[in-house]
């Protein structure tokens, strides 16, 4: 190996050792060691001789340019050494986990409505609220459900006493809405509702609701299927495929009923959507002449539409909870994984 | 409802496949659950009816359905009847007891029959959809009704006594053998088909078993009728009794339908099972209303739907389902509704349903703007957003618990109202019987659930409704939003979260101790914010623990969150930042146990010291031989700065003497390193 080589394995060596050196004491050993006296550096120099007298010019060059390299090098480092910018003494594990610190966690339904808020929210639906506690008259007569109409029986209400029921729907608080203001109306409103379901996977006595409604001169049906198609594109992605087909609620007239492509099997057919491909989503429908007299509204002049979805379904279906009854127990198993 | 391919096509052209068949049902709205292959490599659709649909309860509904929306024919099945010649009412008679709960009774007799197994064709199309063939006379009773959505009946006519039919309530002790073999008793509020006697039919639900038609019987009394939905609808609930003619009633059945469905089946009846039909037939209580009529105006379609539908293809649409044209002009058009709509069908924006459903719905173009308006959250809803993220951030885990609970759960634990929970009248069981007063049993709950399962260090809030009872307001509750939270990691955790929630709202409470029941004594605060009492704080008592089965005490707080909304100030004002350095000393202060931090904070703020930024917080308490029994060290920070000047070492040395002095002087505290 030539001369010039050795000084290039010695340069090496050297920033590898003063790279490890964390005291004064070590630079020192390290500078004797290379640069001293009897330094490995004074050695290489000594050697010179064994050059031919042409590359000797050179070679003194090289190791020069060698010897201020590593004393640069050692000045940065006891430079930085007194500093104090030295990083940890002791050795430190890299693979063990982060220390994290402690999170909390908004409840899955919370983050579904406040998406679901949002959306609405950019199509200018402004948020309305209702009591849970309501009116028969708010839930049922002005809504043009009339007695002896299967849901108000005491198999399909909650009733507290003839005159007052747990709502079933979020729908009254469009009538309330529409009493207290004249058109044009463009709300949601989200909440609890109550219907004495027996308890199971797929169903809860409570559950959450959004309702929206929209009343204007010259709203269409064809608004209707705008605001659904694009909150069911937002919500559940681009490539879902939204259907609508006709339904019957007694409050608006032509009423449909959303069908989507199962976001499981992607319309192959699963237990989820028992084998048709299918999902049923949002009721809706134009509002129903009759519910807007009965607020005071010319319905000749006025048209409008409202639509209606359970919360739970949807936070089933982005996240894949197969359970409904997780959301209301509380198991923090379940509350941190969201 | 159950609609065999086969069978259809007797009366429509349906689309290539049993496939193709459902998608147009779904579209028109009759929506189907299931396709599934029955025996004879037939197909049977099971569908979902709308309650406002009874007519599609029946294959004629369904075929008229797939005829206007392809645009084929409906074929009518055609009705044989030939009659003999005894007039019906010299065989039996009809007496309506009970007019309003029976707005029609039609009966026909049969004399001659031989009962028997029915043709093949009859029992495969009874099969088809599910029912069981039970002989040709019954076979052609449910044949009629899956076929018009028109139920009837068959008695046996020789068990009728003195061959009479008598609509009217059950009397108090009667008893029925159903065709099934079930029992009832019958009360007043039940209306029962009697003979002369006893009752031989629960109305519109079931037969009796004693006037079945059987092998042994050679005349028939067939019942065609209607019956009212309500009275229906509560003696299937009453009696556990539901059957397919009952599901039918229930929805309501086409009393002009009631004439013509008896004939087509007296006339089948006589096919096959032999037998001549009596002359006539015994028709009571009916009356026929007047044929409404409904106007449509074109232009309104586009108002409501926002497509423009030709007119001819308007008149063709209504007419394929069954609204004859009345009168028609350039803009509009009258039509009669017929007997099988007429509940539902009975103004304009009826009919542009109709439109719209056969038109499609996914004619209708979809609007891709939509008007836009400004809004604006309310206060309210601000409030509530930041609170949780205050929660959320300090760590803590958001629930939704249910709003029910049994009694004792929402009458423990209640600091804001004394009165008794509002009680659900029909709940479904007790535990979920009665409405929250509070959210903190919830908690408490909830704490129990996640001990169970071995997590027993627990950080939780709920945000939700409570209910309480109000004689003021219209439903007699008043609803009110609460935050309540739960810790077990100490009051003063608690405490400290509760005032960054504060903070958050820029909102500064007062902490007052008291005494709520359901808290440890000595371990309870309340929240008052201008005068007003707006939160509970503290730790949960013993008699708790036990009472919620929890493994250890946690701490509870409960907020009014309308109260909180109020005041709140969400936009923050900017604080110049300190332009001179400050000066920060220690105090380690021994006192008597007694002395509290409230009492230095006070005595320390009364001496009214301008340059003193910020006293505290202290540091735990310190106990032991050093500072003696009966006595605690207390040690804290004193910040002070000067907004003019950089201040004097000797300044602030002064300062700190004229503390410590105080301190000795008013409360007899003495320097830890005395």
């Amino acid at each position: 190996m030539s001369l010039l080589d050795e000084a290039q394995g010695l340069q090496e060596a050297f920033t590898t050792e003063v790279a490890s050196a964390t005291s004064a004491q070590a630079l020192e050993e390290l500078r004797a060691r290379y640069l001293g006296r009897q330094g490995l550096l004074r050695g290489l120099f000594d050697r010179i001789r064994e050059v031919s007298p042409e590359g000797r010019r050179e070679a003194g060059r090289s190791l020069n340019e060698v010897k201020a390299a590593i004393t640069t090098a050692l000045e940065e480092r006891t430079a930085a050494l007194a500093s104090g910018a030295e990083p940890e003494t002791r050795p430190l594990d890299l693979t063990r986990p982060g220390v994290r610190p402690r999170s909390g966690h908004l409840h899955p339904l919370t983050q579904t409505i406040d998406e679901i808020v949002a959306i609405f929210g950019r199509l200018g639906f402004s948020l309305a609220h209702g009591p849970d506690v309501e009116l028969t008259y708010y839930n049922f007569d002005a809504l043009n459900t009339p007695l002896g109409y299967v849901s108000r029986s005491p198999s399909d209400t909650f009733y507290i006493t003839d005159d007052v029921v747990l709502r079933t729907q979020t729908s009254p608080v469009q009538i309330r809405v529409m009493e207290k203001q004249e058109p044009p109306v463009q709300v949601i409103s989200v909440g609890r509702c109550y219907r004495p379901d027996t308890v199971d996977a797929t169903h809860c006595f409570m559950f959450y609701q959004v309702e929206g409604l929209m009343v204007d001169e010259d709203v269409t049906f064809a608004d209707l299927k705008g605001v659904l198609t694009l909150f069911y594109r937002e919500y559940l992605g681009r490539d879902v495929e939204v259907r609508l087909l006709p339904h019957f609620f007694p409050f608006t007239e032509p009423s449909g009923e959303v069908h989507m492509s199962c976001v499981f099997c992607h319309g192959a057919g699963c237990n989820v959507c028992k084998g048709t491909g299918w999902l049923e989503g949002a009721g809706f429908g134009m509002v129903d002449p009759n519910v807007l007299e009965a607020v005071g509204y010319d319905s000749e002049r006025y048209t409008g539409f409202a639509f209606g979805l359970g919360i739970e379904r949807m936070a089933m279906l982005r996240h894949g909870i197969n359970d409904i009854r997780l959301f209301f127990e509380s198991d923090v198993r379940f509350l941190e994984q969201f | 409802m159950r609609v065999s391919y086969q069978w259809l096509r007797e009366y429509c052209e349906p689309p290539e496949s049993p496939e193709a068949l459902a998608d147009l049902l779904n579209r028109v709205g009759i929506g189907v659950e299931a396709v599934e292959p029955v025996a004879g490599g037939d197909t049977c659709l099971v569908t979902e009816i709308t309650p406002n649909r009874p007519d599609w309860l029946g294959m004629i509904g369904v075929a008229r359905e797939v005829a206007a929306a392809t645009g084929g024919q409906l074929r009518l099945p055609t009705v044989n009847l030939s009659e003999g010649d005894t007039p019906v009412e010299q065989l039996c008679s009809v007496e309506v007891a009970e007019r309003r709960l029976c707005p029609r009774y039609t009966a026909r007799v049969i004399t001659g029959v031989t009962v028997g197994p029915s043709p093949e064709w009859l029992r495969r199309r009874v099969e088809s959809v599910g029912l069981r063939s039970v002989n040709n006379v019954v076979d052609v009773t449910n044949f009629v009704m899956w076929e018009w959505s028109q139920p009837l009946h068959a008695f046996d006519y020789d068990t009728l006594i003195d061959h009479r039919i008598i609509v009217r309530r059950a009397h108090p002790g009667e008893r029925i053998t159903a065709i099934d073999g079930s029992v009832h008793d019958l009360t007043r509020d039940r209306l029962v088909i009697a003979d002369a006697r006893r009752p031989v039919a629960v109305a519109g639900v079931m037969g009796g078993l004693d006037t079945e038609v059987s092998s042994r019987t050679t005349t028939v009394l067939l019942e065609s009728a209607e019956f009212n939905p309500l009275s229906v609808r509560t003696t299937i609930r009453d009696l556990n009794l539901p059957s397919e003619s009952s599901y039918r009633f229930e929805r309501g059945v086409d009393p002009a339908g009631v004439a013509r469905a008896s004939e087509r089946a007296a006339g089948l009846i006589a096919e096959v099972a032999g037998g001549t039909v009596a002359s006539g037939v015994v028709d009571c209580n009916y009356q026929p209303k007047r044929v409404p009529r409904v106007p449509l105006r074109y232009q309104r379609i586009r108002r409501i739907l926002g497509i423009y539908v030709p007119a001819e293809e308007v008149l063709r649409i209504l007419s394929a389902l069954g609204f004859e044209v009345a009168k028609k002009t350039g803009r509009r058009v009258t039509v009669r509704v017929p007997s099988w709509r007429r509940r539902d069908v009975t103004r304009e924006i009826d009919l542009i349903e109709e439109v719209a459903r056969i038109v499609g719905y996914d004619k209708v173009p979809t609007a891709e703007t939509v008007r836009v308006r400004l809004v604006r959250p309310g206060k309210l809803d601000e409030v509530t957003r930041v609170a949780q993220q205050a929660l959320v951030g300090a760590g803590f885990f958001e629930t939704v618990n249910l709003s029910l609970l049994p009694e004792w759960t929402a009458s423990v634990l209640s600091p804001w109202c004394s009165s008794p929970a509002i009680e659900v009248s029909n709940p479904i069981s007790e535990e979920y019987a009665y409405l929250r007063k509070s959210l903190l049993p919830s908690l408490l709950r909830v704490q129990q659930t996640n001990e169970r399962v071995g997590r027993e260090e627990l950080r939780l809030f709920e945000m939700a409704p409570v209910y309480w009872p109000d004689s003021g307001s219209r439903t007699g509750c008043r609803e009110r939003r609460h935050l309540a939270l739960l810790t077990t990691l100490g009051l003063l955790e608690a405490k400290g979260v509760v005032e960054v929630a504060l903070e958050a709202l820029g909102l500064h409470g007062e902490w007052r101790e008291a005494n709520v029941t359901g808290f440890a004594e000595g371990r309870c605060l309340e929240l008052w914010l201008d005068g007003e009492r707006v939160g509970v704080l503290g730790e949960v008592s013993a008699e708790e623990v036990g009472r919620f089965d929890i493994r250890r005490s946690s701490v509870v707080a409960e907020l009014q969150l309308e109260a909180l909304a109020e005041r709140a100030e969400l936009i923050r004002r900017f604080q110049p930042l300190a332009r001179y350095p400050e000066v920060e000393r220690e105090l380690a202060m021994v006192v008597d146990e007694a002395v509290r931090w409230e009492d230095i904070r006070e005595l320390v703020e009364g001496l009214e010291i301008d340059i003193l930024e910020v006293l505290g917080p202290p540091e735990q308490p310190y106990r032991g031989p050093q500072v003696g029994a009966g006595k605690k060290s207390i040690t804290f920070p004193l910040l002070f700065r000067s907004p003019e000047r950089t201040l004097s070492s000797d300044e602030v040395t002064r300062e700190v003497e004229r503390i410590v002095a105080a301190l000795r002087e008013r409360l007899g505290a003495r320097l830890r390193t005395e």
